[in-house]
């Protein structure tokens, strides 16, 4: 965090503690032995002269936070010599990492005069802005200040304003939600056309190959990376449907039990047990998968004379299916729950047993219901990342056998995320582009389930 | 007065009648399936905690050495300048070797030397440098040296290297020197004789199992694909062979132990002999640890030791074995607490690391993760509940907050890494960094939460405070918030929760390097608890096993605490309407 950061919010915050105080007392003070001439309460005007001083400069320092950095980079980069700016960009981008370095006191990577050259001018820029800063920030702090302190009087409509300024926060509050939609389309788009602008969007898709090695140098034989994804996609699929198998049968067994079945004090232990299985972080069920389930089944399928693999897509797909269980019955449970009586009580009366009821009264009403709870499921399978990253290997093996390592979408955007990365090779756009995917298929998923939920839930309230 | 029944109406009775058994048993077996997926769940999830309970048991505690060391002025402060830039730079990689040494002065070939060494990392020289720096008093003096043993050395003395059998024996033990360093041993005692029938059978199961492969091979050769058939039958005559060899070696009078054989020890009060030939009755060996010699003894109180699992196929050797148990016999290696594991950050080596580093990473996350996830969620909960007015904005954001809920979590890392790394250019493997992306990720679990607790508050509140004549704003912020904040809160903490047992966001933004320092603010580099989990599950060394666990059982009883938390407010504060 930059030390301009540090001495200026705090500051800020003494400065809002003492115009908060300012303001209530001038606000008593112009009320002249009758505060009950005054139009808001005193503290109002406080608040009203404490956001005033403070609310300006403050958006000032976070900009200077967010963008600080970038700023300093733009200025830097304009006066580099011409040389330097013909570099390919991962090597620029070597340089102003190993500039900024020597500039502010890290690890640089090498030197030269040129970066010394850079790391001055570094210096330089983040010196001017820091300057800049400081002076804006206090122009706006002492402004605001006067300007506010002008207004308040004893027929000054403070609360009212107060109010208008608080209601814009919580409505920019509420729109954040909306940013953040906005950044994640946004981000995985820009850096999807420019991995397209390099590789082929049906040989992405379409593709059966996925080496994603990039070249190091331009000659280099078998560099050129290939990026068919359809290995990607059939190891997700593979371990989601082996943890459907799992969780589905499991989960509405377990709802329909629990609904129809179990006395309500069992229900209430068995039901908080059930969810704990959710609760449990899913690094550790990857651990679990590891180094308990996988050697597990290799040892199984060793026995019975079948070679497999300590990570394979069945340990993955079951253990993942363990941790789904939970979302498949509690939401079950709820459709299930909110069945009308009077279809039951009908039943009944026909003569039907219970689990002639349940298998074709209550399920067919909550059919809906329950589909839409296995497509949440479903979407939570496919964006799972920790389990598959530590128990279905890292090959991209078209197979079909359970016992063979796959790879999945979120295990390939780990794997070519993490480590060293040059920002524009392919091989990180890729990851954007499988993010993309990714994103895509989630929400589809996501926006139909909610949509049968919602229709069914029309039905019977 | 009672009709009879029409006919048809009896039938169909009869029909149900007889239908009602089968009915009756598909009521059972439905009953018993709902029974089955529960308790399997339940199975799963007791498992699941029994497995990682009892693989971190192991590593809440660690066998450390207390030897006696001088600390020499040669090596710490040739010229006694007493400068702690001086002492700063002292040999204490050799400080440690020479105490090593003089704790086993009959260690001699550079071989065993370098073996001995590797019981102590070099990287303990780092805490032995800075106990002498703060006190350099201690130079000239003898201290006692205590560091963690090799990880190799700490998994062995707690049981989970090999299967291992001590037999105590009664009667006497002739030890006669030999040449070449070895001894030949003898005695009337069973215990050798035990030891003997021991490696005899693992010979004989050893040479089943290779005949049970061979046939194996040959049925494969006549069954299986013709191209390997030849490197098939050779594979299983070459097994038949070794099979046949160690049957033979089994049934002779004295079995020659080689480094791929089980190992045998003999060991006494003072000394520890590697038995390289053993008969019913008498043994050659040779002497790894010895206090002091005679060319004849005779030896009361013996033991032998038998461990099943070959030299060859461990990482620790025989010779660092006997050491070893030989310093733990000498009460020079003592089981404790590992309290290392608690106040270090990672490290290279197992003995060494602890998760203190991602403790703090974590709840540096944390904290940032709640500044910037409570105040925003809870204001946004109270403009959608409160102020909101019913139009397609208002529509658009509510299922823009839903669908954000159901966002995988790595589409978030993906969002920190391209905005905040790499358009704000804000420092990699920040906690800070981390926080906000796990913010954006606890955002909508906070509005949900909020959004009900604020929902539940009844409407009479409302109209209450309206009616006296405050604003909507105070009615909000003066009655209708305290009454939801402990609704609020317990969704808070379940959400907080859940964003500290996140990895895959924070693997995107970098937070997964190897970091060796205790971070010390929020832009430092860093890691965090299930990070480190997954650090450690992926290096090989069977020592990071038990850590891996042990920093599970760690973080899930964090989230239990925090969880446990949310339950106790709830019971507290909640009110019904």
């Amino acid at each position: 965090m930059p030390s301009v950061f540090l001495f200026l919010f705090p500051a800020l915050v003494g400065a809002m503690v003492v115009s908060f105080f300012l303001g209530k007392t001038r606000a008593l003070g112009s009320a002249k032995e009758h505060p009950a001439r005054l139009h808001s309460l005193p503290g109002y005007s406080g608040y009203y002269l404490a956001i005033w001083t403070t609310m300006p400069a403050l958006i000032v320092l976070l900009a200077y936070v967010f963008f600080g950095p970038a700023l300093v980079a733009m200025q830097v980069r304009s006066g580099l010599p011409p040389e330097t700016l013909a570099l390919p960009v991962e090597k620029l981008e070597l340089f102003m990492r190993n500039a900024r370095a020597l500039a502010f006191g890290g690890a640089a990577s090498q030197t030269s005069a040129a970066l010394t050259d850079a790391a001055r001018h570094f210096t330089a820029a983040a010196r001017t802005l820091n300057m800049a800063v400081i002076v804006l920030v206090a122009g706006l702090a002492i402004g605001g200040f006067a300007m506010a302190r002008r207004q308040i009087a004893a027929d000054f409509r403070a609360r009212n304003k107060v109010e208008r300024f608080v209601y814009a926060l919580l409505l920019a509050c509420s729109i954040i939600a909306v940013l953040t939609t906005l950044g994640i389309i946004l981000s995985l788009l820009t850096e999807s056309l420019r991995f397209f602008a390099q590789v082929n969007i049906i040989d992405f898709i379409f593709g059966l190959k996925w080496s994603p090695q990039t070249a190091l140098r331009a000659d280099q034989i078998g560099q050129s990376g290939s990026f068919g994804a359809i290995p990607l996609f059939a190891g997700t699929f593979l371990i989601t449907l082996i943890a459907m198998a799992v969780a589905v049968p499991v989960g509405i067994y377990a709802a329909i039990y629990l609904s129809e079945y179990a006395r309500p004090r069992a229900r209430q232990i068995i039901k908080p047990v059930l969810e704990v299985l959710a609760g449990i972080p899913t690094v550790v069920y990857g651990f679990f998968a590891l180094l308990t389930i996988g050697p597990f089944i290799r040892q199984l399928a060793e026995s019975i004379g079948l070679g497999a693999q300590t990570q394979s897509a069945l340990s993955a797909g079951l253990v993942m299916g363990i941790m789904i269980i939970p979302f498949v019955s509690s939401l079950s449970d709820d459709v299930i729950n909110a069945v009308p009586q009077a279809l039951r009580d009908g039943s009944y009366a026909m003569g039907a047993t219970q689990s002639e009821t349940v298998r074709n009264i209550i399920l067919p009403a909550a059919l809906p219901g329950i589909m839409g709870a296995v497509m949440l499921a479903i979407s939570r399978a496919i964006g799972e990342t920790m389990i598959v990253v530590m128990a279905a290997g890292q090959s991209a093996n078209l197979t079909a056998n359970p016992l063979q390592p796959v790879t999945t979408v979120t295990v390939q955007i780990v794997t070519l995320l993490t480590g060293d990365q040059e920002f524009d090779s392919a091989k990180t756009l890729a990851a954007f582009a499988l993010g993309l995917v990714l994103f895509v298929v989630t929400l589809l998923l996501n926006i139909f389930a909610l949509q049968v939920v919602n229709k069914y839930r029309e039905r019977y309230d | 007065m009672t009709e009879p029944l029409p006919k048809d109406t009896r039938s169909t009775r009869r029909i149900i009648a007889a239908s009602l058994p089968r009915r009756y048993r598909a009521e059972q077996r439905f009953r018993a399936y709902g029974q089955g997926a529960i308790v399997l769940a339940v199975l799963a999830l007791g498992l699941l905690l029994v497995s990682i309970t009892a693989q971190g048991f192991s590593a809440f505690t660690i066998y450390r050495f207390s030897l006696p060391m001088t600390v020499t002025q040669k090596l710490v402060d040739p010229k006694g300048t007493n400068d702690p830039k001086v002492i700063a730079k002292g040999k204490y990689r050799r400080l440690i070797q020479n105490t090593l040494r003089r704790t086993f002065p009959d260690v001699k070939a550079r071989k065993d030397v370098r073996a001995l060494f590797a019981l102590s990392t070099s990287l303990n020289a780092v805490d032995l440098r800075n106990r002498i720096v703060k006190n350099p008093a201690l130079i000239g003096t003898t201290i006692t040296y205590t560091a963690p043993v090799s990880d190799d050395l700490d998994l062995y003395l707690k049981g989970l290297v090999t299967p291992r059998r001590q037999l105590t024996a009664k009667g006497d033990l002739r030890v006669r020197s030999a040449p070449n360093g070895q001894v030949n041993l003898e005695t009337q005692d069973q215990s050798l004789a035990t030891a003997y029938h021991l490696v005899q059978s693992a010979w004989q199961a050893e040479a089943a199992k290779d005949k049970v492969r061979a046939g194996k091979l040959r049925q494969l050769a006549t069954t299986g694909d013709p191209r390997r058939a030849p490197h098939n039958t050779a594979e299983a005559a070459r097994l038949e062979t070794r099979a046949a060899a160690r049957e033979k070696a089994a049934q002779s009078a004295r079995l020659t132990l080689s480094a791929t054989d089980p190992s045998v020890f003999v060991r006494s009060q003072n000394s520890i002999i590697k038995i390289t030939a053993l008969g019913a009755n008498t043994a050659v060996g040779k002497v790894f640890v010895q206090d002091q010699t005679a060319p004849v003894q005779t030896i009361k109180d013996w033991s032998v030791l038998y461990l099943k699992r070959p030299e060859k196929t461990r990482r620790i050797n025989d010779r660092q074995i006997a050491w070893g148990e030989a310093l733990l016999q000498r009460q020079q290696v003592k089981k404790v607490f590992n309290s290392i594991f608690f106040t270090h950050a990672d490290s290279r080596e197992p003995e060494r690391a602890g998760i203190a580093g991602a403790m703090v990473g974590s709840l540096l996350t944390l904290l940032a993760t709640m500044l910037a996830a409570v105040p925003v969620g809870i204001f946004a909960a109270i403009y959608l509940e409160e102020f909101a007015p019913k139009n397609r904005f208002t529509g658009f954001i509510e299922v823009n907050i839903n669908n954000l809920a159901a966002v995988p979590s790595i589409i978030f890392g993906l969002l920190g890494l391209a905005v905040f790394l790499n358009v704000f250019h804000m420092p990699r493997s920040a906690p800070l960094v981390g926080g906000l992306v796990l913010a954006l990720m606890t955002l909508p679990v906070v509005i949900i939460a909020a959004r009900a607790a604020i929902k539940a508050v009844p409407p009479s509140i409302r109209e209450a405070a309206l009616g006296i004549g405050a604003s909507k704003m105070q009615t909000v912020f003066h009655h209708v918030l305290p009454l939801a904040a402990p609704g609020i809160m317990t969704g808070t903490i379940i959400g907080l929760a859940r964003a500290l047992g996140e990895t895959a966001p924070l693997l995107m933004i970098g937070m997964v390097a190897f970091i060796a320092q205790i971070p010390r603010s929020i832009t430092a580099p860093s890691t965090a608890m299930p990070v480190q989990i997954y650090l450690w599950a992926s290096s090989a060394e069977r020592a990071w096993e038990a850590r891996t666990a042990a920093a599970i059982i760690v973080l899930i009883g964090l989230m239990i605490a925090l969880n446990l938390a949310a339950v106790l407010l709830r019971h507290k504060f909640e009110r019904r309407w």
